[in-house]
């Protein structure tokens, strides 16, 4: 009955979504202030019987009921718990159902904070979600419905995929949505406000937030999805630019741009057009993402061609939504206001260029992932474009834009000193030189954009810290009274720092994972070694072992430095019967940022000796902890109190209550 | 009785949404909105006061507050004008247009979600958590369990055990694991020397791991055990379903010929043979009976493959999905199909297609008398005369089936 129940919530939510997306929008017209009330009802509503369809879903795989077809599919009772409850996502239907929850979650938090929001853009932007919601529950329904029964049930299920019996992919998918899904806010907001005829100063205010907090996300999920792809392929690497990772890096490239102008915005009302425009591209991006990863037009274009209903589904959905939105912008995007104006070299001066070079950067990632697909399909023919068309195109546009960034945070609002900004920078660009020279100097000069590189990343880090250390205007105030201004910044400013700092690290970890990794391929027997980045691989031996739902091949390592032993590893080969699949478990040794990484691949015939993998990855880590960095700078920035927004009230008394009560 | 239960909260479930729903519209007055002027004043006031909180911590220098200080005060100032006496004016709907949403929700929402889960849902089919479901493993699976075990850590051991590879074997080819069973065959074949039923099995394994598709790596291992054995059955069997898949129908026939005459009458494989038969010789044109669906692979249970045999039309990824299961789960899942066709004509007998399609599926999963049963009931459902009863008579008689009735006077 609780599957059942889960299915009839599932249908529930359509109804109302199908409200919520009408109702309120004819009151936003008539100025019906009944009418537009249902939005938020709705909003929660939905989100409340679509968190009850989920948590049906997920009983029926806690408790391994294969009359399920999407947990006969995706389970098996021998898998462990918390994979079952993963497992719910790991999957199509799954996670569609786990994209429209989240979608719901976000529409409910606009109802439930939302309360200082202009009533007809509350109303406006919760129809706008309603549509989204009604589009994809009609998706799910129609194409993807998870609660499809079998009966009689099968005794057994065919397990999930063992690559995805992973921890970390089972966190990466719920935080990607919650960034892909997030930018559906600001993309609802942008045509609320096109349907409205008018920007609100509190849209301003209001796209801001939301837009960090799904980037918070995205970021987070980005990273979190490259460390799996890194340790679980047992590829050794980090980035591959895959289809499936360019789906989520668009949006993220977009989501960063909308970002900065939404700063511009918030701040001195320019930009405004710009960024509704971008607000739609990004979420229009996320939307391809989804259809991407959704339509199985990646795997082959044949397959989407075999089975196209879901393929198509999307397919319209994305030209609806991308078309309307787009459409609708040029239609009313004239009549809308216009914001300030500003000299070139300034702030905002500064936010254009990292808009205009993030959005190209989008659009050739958009051209890299599209091309071969469109080629394919037009001609057969099957190309890969891969990491030389992307170190050629994307690698130099990041160039400007990074040395572009400590400028950024230094220069004024309306008009700027660039000369100025550039002296308070000298400290930083001599950390970067030092580290060009100290580059070139331990590679005897042989490895140019290695060094160049290390410039870059230092540039970024002392350049973030300059950017704190100006404001706290140490050197004109002295140490103590620097400290106290320091304590005193905005958080948003320490927001912009760590952002900016983690980008250098990452940057960093890049440069130096891509220049001076060291890959060894060899046959290895019980008692053999390998040098490895300084340090020796000695084999111990290989065993077989059985595991819950798996059996593998584990060969044990010791790893010594100079002699001594220093740590153990093990790297494994799994095998998952159910599904006749193998993994790899590669072995990971941590020291400092660098990692030893050591991956099995098959024994020989005579059964004594196995081929063995081995990378040293220095400072490889610095590229996640970079993420980290960003996602945090994110968060503090979010944590700023400045972001509330008072609503108008018709007593002054009664207004002092409430920004008391907010503060 | 679960049936009630489901509606009863369902119901529950749906007041408590349009309820909820309609609770705006039903409250007397709703206040006319804020204009949007006034929300754009109270954002330009909050800003001038954070200016003045970034002033006092000096964060911001006075030069620059000042100017900024200037700006927004130009933009409230503006805001405020266009706010002055400007409500968005008490535009309510009127009783009439208010009573017609209200009627419209409380139809809607109710109606459309019932309407809706009805053509998609199974109200009446409970949960199946496999706990409830699973009998304890009985004491003879258990035992076999631990013996596997016992064994492996013995081989594991002793790897050059012949004998116990031998055992191992066909144990491992039960227990559906192939990958271990040709390992255990190949083991076996080294140590033990060439037999005819280690190659078999060796075949046997490889044909599984890929699915019930007899790979050239399997045939090979066939034709070796034949060379041994020439009578060797099982051996024969393979090849005439490789024939089969390969769709070399002459050779085929042949083969399956050669099986049925050299097999026992209760021989395991008789009713695959019977039908790989039937479906070479309609490749061939021998008959115009379209003949049982022929097994497009799979060694021990005829596929889902050939069209028609399975209930609702499975969509590609179900196919697909179908190929890639045991075949255990293959028969589960389609049995499962099969059943859900029998339940919906049960509700809806007047679909002659589907009547055909439940009987010929029951026909190809070995179920004789099921099929019987179904014919039966299609019988009268449908009378005699009618299309509908012809078309059913002349079907039972294309596939060789007579109804119940008459195999009782027989």
């Amino acid at each position: 009955m609780i599957v059942e129940l889960g299915h009839f919530a599932l249908i529930l939510a359509l109804s109302v979504a199908i409200i919520q997306s009408t109702l309120p929008l004819v009151g936003a017209r008539g100025g019906d202030q009944r009418l537009m009330e249902i939005g938020s009802i709705g909003a929660t509503g939905g989100f409340v019987l679509l968190a009850v369809a989920f948590s049906a879903l997920t009983a029926a795989y806690v408790t391994s009921d294969f009359s399920v077809l999407n947990v006969f599919e995706n389970s098996h009772s021998a898998k462990p718990m918390l994979f079952k409850v993963t497992g719910v996502w790991g999957n199509h239907e799954g996670s569609m159902l786990l994209w429209v929850l989240i979608l719901a979650f976000f529409g409910a938090l606009v109802a439930l904070f939302g309360r200082d929001l202009p009533a007809t853009l509350k109303a406006n932007v919760l129809a706008v979600q309603g549509w989204i919601l009604t589009a994809f529950l009609l998706f799910i329904l129609f194409t993807s419905n998870p609660f499809t029964r079998l009966d009689p049930a099968p005794m057994e299920g065919q397990d999930l995929n063992p690559i995805l019996q992973d921890v970390g992919l089972a966190i990466h998918p719920p935080l990607l949505y919650l960034g892909y899904v997030g930018f559906s806010i600001a993309f609802s907001f942008a045509v609320a406000a096109l349907i409205d005829g008018r920007i609100d100063a509190a849209w301003a205010r209001w796209v801001r937030p939301w837009t960090l907090v799904a980037w918070v996300f995205l970021t987070l999920g980005i990273a979190m999805g490259s460390y799996w792809a890194y340790y679980e392929l047992g590829w050794g690497g980090w980035w591959f630019w895959d289809p499936v990772e360019n789906a989520s890096f668009m949006p993220w490239l977009a989501g960063t741009a909308l970002l900065h102008s939404a700063l511009v915005m918030e701040k001195r009302s320019a930009l405004k057009i710009w960024t509704i425009l971008l607000a739609i591209l990004t979420f229009s991006l996320s939307l391809l993402g989804t259809f991407l990863v959704r339509s199985g037009v990646l795997t082959s274009v044949h397959a989407f061609a075999t089975d196209p209903a879901r393929g198509v589904f999307i397919l319209v959905i994305l030209c609806l939504f991308i078309g309307g939105a787009l459409a609708l912008f040029a239609w009313r995007a004239s009549e809308l206001e216009g914001g300030g104006l500003f000299a070139p070299i300034s702030r905002e001066g500064a936010l254009v260029f990292n808009n205009l070079f993030l959005t190209t950067a989008a659009a050739t990632v958009l051209v890299g992932t599209l091309y071969p697909l469109l080629l394919e399909v037009l001609t057969g023919e099957k190309i890969s474009v891969g990491a030389p068309f992307f170190d050629l195109t994307f690698g130099p546009l990041m160039v400007p834009l990074l040395l572009a960034v400590p400028f950024g945070p230094l220069l004024g609002w309306k008009r700027g000193d660039l000369l100025a900004a550039g002296q308070r920078l000298y400290f930083a660009a001599g950390v970067a030189l030092a580290a060009m020279i100290l580059g070139l100097a331990f590679t005897g000069g042989t490895r140019v954009l290695a060094a160049f590189g290390f410039a870059l990343a230092f540039w970024l880090i002392a350049g973030s810290l300059t950017d704190l250390f100006v404001r706290a205007s140490f050197f004109k105030a002295g140490w103590r009274k620097g400290w106290a201004r320091l304590t005193g910044l905005p958080r948003s400013a320490f927001g912009t720092a760590l952002a900016h700092f983690g980008l250098g690290i990452t940057v960093l970890g890049v440069i130096t994972v891509s220049s001076f990794e060291t890959e060894t391929v060899t046959t290895m027997r019980p008692g053999d070694t390998v040098e490895a980045g300084g340090y020796t691989l000695h084999f111990d031996g290989a065993s077989r072992r059985a595991g819950p739902n798996y059996e593998e091949q584990v060969g044990t390592f010791t790893i010594r430095d100079g002699g001594v032993a220093v740590a153990e590893t093990e790297s494994a080969k799994r095998f998952y019967p159910a599904r006749q699949m193998p993994t790899t478990e590669a072995g990971i040794w941590t020291t400092w940022f660098s990692q030893l990484y050591v991956s099995l691949g098959d024994p020989s015939a005579d059964g004594q000796s196995i081929v063995v993998r081995i990378w040293w990855k220095p400072l490889v880590t610095l590229i996640w902890i970079g993420s980290v960095f960003m996602a945090l700078g994110g968060t503090v920035s979010l944590a700023d109190r400045r972001l509330r927004v008072g609503a108008p009230t018709r007593s002054r008394g009664q207004a002092r209550d409430r920004v008391a009560a907010g503060a | 009785m679960n049936d009630m239960m489901f509606w009863i909260v369902a119901a529950a479930m749906t007041s408590l949404v349009t309820l909820a729903m309609l609770w705006p519209l039903v409250r007397r007055q709703g206040g006319s909105p804020e204009a949007h002027e006034n929300h754009d004043v109270e954002v330009y006031r909050a800003q001038l006061r954070e200016l003045d909180q970034d002033l006092e911590r000096g964060t911001l220098a006075p030069a620059e507050a000042e100017s900024a200080r200037a700006e927004i005060g130009r933009r409230l100032l503006r805001a405020a004008d266009n706010a002055n006496g400007k409500g968005l004016g008490a535009a309510s709907w009127q009783r009439p247009a208010i009573l017609a949403t209200i009627v419209l929700v409380l139809l809607a929402i109710p109606v459309a979600s019932t309407v809706f889960y009805a053509t998609m849902g199974n109200a009446n089919l409970p949960d199946q958590p496999l706990a409830a479901r699973q009998q304890p493993p009985s004491q003879g699976d258990l035992q076999l369990a631990q013996l596997v075990e016992r064994a492996e850590a013995r081989l594991r051991d002793a790897p050059e055990d012949g004998q116990g590879w031998e055992v191992l074997a066909p144990i491992y080819l039960r227990l559906e694991r192939p990958q271990d069973a040709a390992n255990a065959y190949r083991k076996a074949l080294d140590i033990n020397g060439p037999s005819a039923s280690r190659f078999g099995g060796l075949g046997e394994a490889l044909t599984d791991l890929a699915n019930g598709e007899v790979t050239d790596e399997a045939k090979s291992q066939f034709e070796r055990a034949l060379e041994i054995n020439p009578g060797y059955l099982p051996a024969k069997f393979f090849l005439a379903l490789d024939a089969s898949q390969e769709e070399r129908a002459s050779d085929a026939e042949t083969r399956w010929t050669e099986l049925i005459q050299a097999s026992p009458d209760n021989a395991p494989w008789m009713q695959i043979a019977q039908a790989g038969l039937a479906d070479a010789r309609m490749r061939l044109g021998k008959t115009d009976a379209p003949a049982v669906a022929p097994m497009a692979n799979g060694a021990g249970a005829p596929a889902a493959g050939a069209d028609g045999t399975i209930a609702r039309g499975p969509d590609a990824e179900q196919v697909a999905a179908a190929s890639q299961m045991s075949d255990t789960d293959r028969q589960a899942m389609i049995e499962g199909m099969v059943a859900q066709l029998a339940a919906r004509l049960k509700d809806n007998p007047e679909d002659v297609e589907g009547w055909k399609r439940l009987i010929r599926s029951y026909t190809v999963l070995g179920q004789t008398e099921a099929a019987r049963e179904a014919l039966a009931e299609a019988s009268q459902t449908f009378a005699a005369d009618s299309a509908g009863g012809r078309e059913i008579a002349a079907f039972a008689e294309e596939i060789g089936l007579s109804a119940r009735e008459e195999t009782t006077t027989q």
